[in-house]
């Protein structure tokens, strides 16, 4: 890229992800059926894409199994009750 | 007076309720002052003469005795905003006669200033106000607490005469530390977090739910100098943390849930500050208790808490030291508080004492040896006649803004952390600040003299999650902890700490998408604070940290919204074209489920606009093959259909629908027919419509063209011929 040239970039805004140390673990939560409802696809080995709305149901399943995620951003009040 | 940040626009708002000719009365009186102002002037005016030291003490030094004792027991409540009710109750026990003539003869002065929420009313005269007030229970007063403060100098005596000592083997109480409640108030701050109670929506709490508080032995267990039992405890912690704002609720829920901040913020101050807003609560019990529901037959009783202000504040006249008999002041409170004052009342202790309410000693017992005691504003001794005695203790005096607030003791280390991952708390130590601290990554296992708190790997996991870190947790334990800490618990707190690091949930992450890996290499280049998730994709926490100078956003998705219809399906039916402007992130990979990515050299029909070097539009073909792996993976012809609706507008092609579904129960079948050639559309309409004919003919293959049978052909060409239609 030419230096002092503004670099041309498509911005996604408010998307929930789920980002996992290795590609394993990635596999592992897509293997539990109530977590992979919730995954609309893998963004990448390690990234996997989560419904909108649904983050709440996704770190409580990931607690349910045992994991302590770290979350960022706050979770909406009620959002479990949200309509997927 | 505490909670005094929200004074200045409450003041503003009720100005703006008073007519005119109202406020411009009430700004004479006050300012003395006949330029002529406009009426934001005014405002400003008045606003700043409740904050004049020598103009309010001009003012005050004007007042009837009554009306500088109603607003020091104002002061003395600790807040600035009070109903009518209250206020009459108040100016009864300072001895006025007439306690609304006193109010409205305040207001008149703007020394005390009438509420009304009601934006479409408007105050003409105090004398309208007042119904409105009494009914209505957001109506109230303001009273300035700059002016409260002042008149707190020189209140009228409440005339309670100091009783005789305690006699005989007395027994005195050691005086609380004041931590009894900020200890409850952390317990009940984790507990909301685990199981937040659900409310109904007249307010008392769900039977089960209710029952869980009611059997919680930290909520409801004496404190180690209790001097006596307090009947359902938890209601008090409830509405304190209601009324402080460490639990709230969530009335867009269904049932209303009691939500908990993500830090218990009221206790991360020192202990006035705590103290000092839990005593402002006192009205909340009233209105709390005042639900049948809510008042357990323990208690049984309304919570007069006027009365617990007039009786704290006559304790406060008598000389530092002195005890009072709770007997005498349940005779001082029938003389003067209006909800036990009558004709009778006036009568000697001797004739009076068998007509003593009962609720009323009661009440007073609790409310003095229970919420007073543990706040630590009274000290409690019991003489050997098993009566109570009270008296106002140095921290009662300093919450009251009778006396400089005693210094309290400083002990820093004062935890014992144990190997076991038990930390014993030594209470000599403990401060509200540090109670909120360990309540965010500890659970309370019990209190008393010691209490003792567990770490786990769930405490801790919940305690970074409110945004304290590994070090914040280990630093906390060493600054605090009378030893060092024990390698199990050091190597325990890593491990766990790690372990939250493997997984990360972003709930509303920003993404930026480059057109190629250079574009985002030179991003990061420049300086972008972004993890990279692969070569064209980068993650942002913050979205504010981004430098748009150095960026041309060339599309913006919201995933909060709606997806966009960015796909179009081109004539042969399986090849998609994506805009990829107007896609997202989720296309991606619904298309990767049932479609192929196909190169631009394979789709000559992609022309556009240019994203970057890119072209603007992808394509992706949908192939026997990628469509047999779709339905192994579940997916169907109506998830196929609601995709195309959502991202095309329209349902599945019919070329989608035959790869998935083939033809669907019937079969192919391969025939040799005839095919008889019209030469108009009219003459095969005529075929078809005439009965005789139309049964040698199969079916229609076009507007000219009719399928026979070929053993029926003999017999239609003699029909044709009957009727002089020749066939060639």
């Amino acid at each position: 890229m030419t230096p002092g040239v503004r670099i041309p970039v498509k911005l996604h805004r408010r998307v929930c992800l789920v980002l996992t140390e290795d590609a394993v673990l990635a596999q592992e939560l897509l293997s539990r059926r109530r977590l992979a409802d919730q995954v609309l696809g893998r963004l990448t080995e390690r990234v996997l894409l989560i419904r909108p709305g649904r983050v709440a149901a996704v770190v409580e399943e990931l607690q349910a199994m045992g994991h302590t995620p770290r979350v960022v951003g706050s979770l909406p009040t009620g959002s479990l009750d949200e309509t997927p | 007076m505490t909670d005094s940040s929200g004074f200045s626009s409450a003041f503003s708002a009720a100005l703006s309720r008073y007519a005119p000719s109202l406020r411009k009365r009430v700004a004479d009186n006050l300012l003395r002052d006949r330029s002529k102002l406009t009426p934001k002037q005014t405002i400003e005016r008045m606003a700043a003469a409740v904050q004049n030291v020598p103009l309010i003490d001009r003012r005050l030094r004007e007042l009837k005795p009554e009306a500088r004792g109603l607003l020091t027991l104002m002061h003395q409540g600790l807040r600035f905003r009070w109903t009518l009710a209250h206020a009459l109750e108040l100016a009864c026990v300072v001895g006025s006669e007439n306690g609304l003539d006193l109010i409205l003869s305040l207001c008149e002065n703007g020394l005390l200033f009438a509420e009304l929420p009601d934006e479409k009313f408007v105050i003409e005269q105090f004398e309208q106000w007042v119904p409105k007030a009494l009914s209505e229970r957001t109506a109230g007063l303001l009273v300035p607490p700059r002016i409260a403060e002042r008149a707190a100098g020189s209140a009228a005596p409440l005339g309670l005469e100091a009783s005789d000592e305690p006699q005989g083997n007395v027994e005195v109480y050691p005086p609380s530390d004041g931590l009894e409640m900020p200890l409850r108030l952390a317990v009940l701050w984790q507990k909301m977090r685990f199981s937040p109670p659900r409310l109904k929506h007249w307010g008392g709490i769900f039977k089960k739910d209710r029952e869980q508080l009611q059997s919680d032995p930290l909520l409801n267990a004496p404190g180690p100098t209790d001097p006596v039992e307090i009947p359902n405890a938890w209601g008090w912690h409830f509405v304190c943390g209601l009324a402080v704002g460490l639990i709230w609720l969530n009335d867009d829920t269904l049932p209303t849930q009691v939500f908990s901040g993500q830090r218990p913020d009221l206790l991360l101050h020192d202990l006035p500050t705590v103290l000092k807003s839990l005593w402002a609560c006192n009205d909340r019990l009233e209105s709390w208790l005042a639900n049948e529901e809510n008042n357990p037959a323990e208690i049984a009783m309304p919570w007069p808490a006027t009365a617990g202000i007039a009786v704290v504040a006559a304790l406060g006249q008598l000389p530092p030291g002195q005890w009072c008999s709770v007997n005498d002041l349940a005779f001082w409170l029938v003389r003067r508080h209006p909800r036990w004052k009558s004709d009778g009342t006036d009568e000697a202790e001797e004739e009076l004492a068998p007509r003593l309410p009962r609720s009323l000693m009661d009440w007073l017992e609790l409310f003095l040896l229970g919420w007073a005691y543990r706040l630590g504003l009274v000290e409690a001794a019991r003489d050997s006649d098993k009566a109570w005695f009270v008296r106002l203790s140095n921290v009662g005096r300093g919450i009251l803004g009778l006396g400089p607030m005693p210094s309290l003791p400083h002990y820093p280390r004062t935890l014992l952390v144990q190997p076991n991952l038990e930390i014993i708390a030594y209470r000599q130590g403990l401060t509200p600040e540090l109670i909120g601290n360990l309540s965010r990554f500890c659970e309370w296992k019990s209190l008393g003299p010691a209490c003792t708190l567990q770490l786990t790997p769930e405490s801790v996991y919940r305690g970074l999650e409110t945004g304290l870190t590994h070090e914040d947790i280990l630093r906390l334990l060493q600054q605090h902890a009378v030893r060092e800490l024990p390698d199990a618990v050091t190597q325990a707190l890593r491990t766990w700490a790690n372990k939250r690091e493997r997984i990360t949930v972003y709930a509303a992450a920003t993404l930026l998408e480059f057109p190629s890996a250079d574009a985002l290499q030179a991003a990061l280049s420049r300086g972008l604070p972004a993890l990279v998730l692969n070569d064209r994709l980068a993650l942002v926490e913050r979205e504010d940290d981004l430098d748009y100078r150095q960026f041309r956003l060339m599309a913006t998705r919201d995933y909060g919204l709606p997806p966009d219809r960015c796909v179009q399906v081109s004539d042969d039916g399986v090849t998609l074209s994506v805009d990829v402007s107007r896609s997202d992130l989720l296309l991606e990979t619904e298309l990767q489920r049932f479609a192929e990515p196909v190169s631009p050299s394979d789709a000559p029909f992609l022309q556009g606009q240019q994203f970057g070097k890119e072209s603007n539009r992808r394509a992706y073909r949908m192939t026997p093959a990628s469509l047999r792996r779709a339905r192994e993976d579940g997916l169907n012809v109506e998830m196929l259909d609601d995709w195309f609706r959502r991202r095309t507008g329209s349902e599945a092609p019919p070329a989608v629908r035959l790869f998935l579904n083939g033809t669907a129960g019937g079969s192919l079948h391969i025939t040799t027919l005839l095919v008889l050639q019209a030469p108009s559309a009219q003459v095969a309409d005529g075929l078809m419509q005439w009965p005789e004919s139309r049964r040698f003919i199969r079916e229609r293959l076009g507007p000219t063209a009719l399928s026979v049978e070929q053993a029926d052909l003999p017999a239609l060409l003699d029909l044709l011929r009957s009727v002089g239609i020749t066939v060639q």
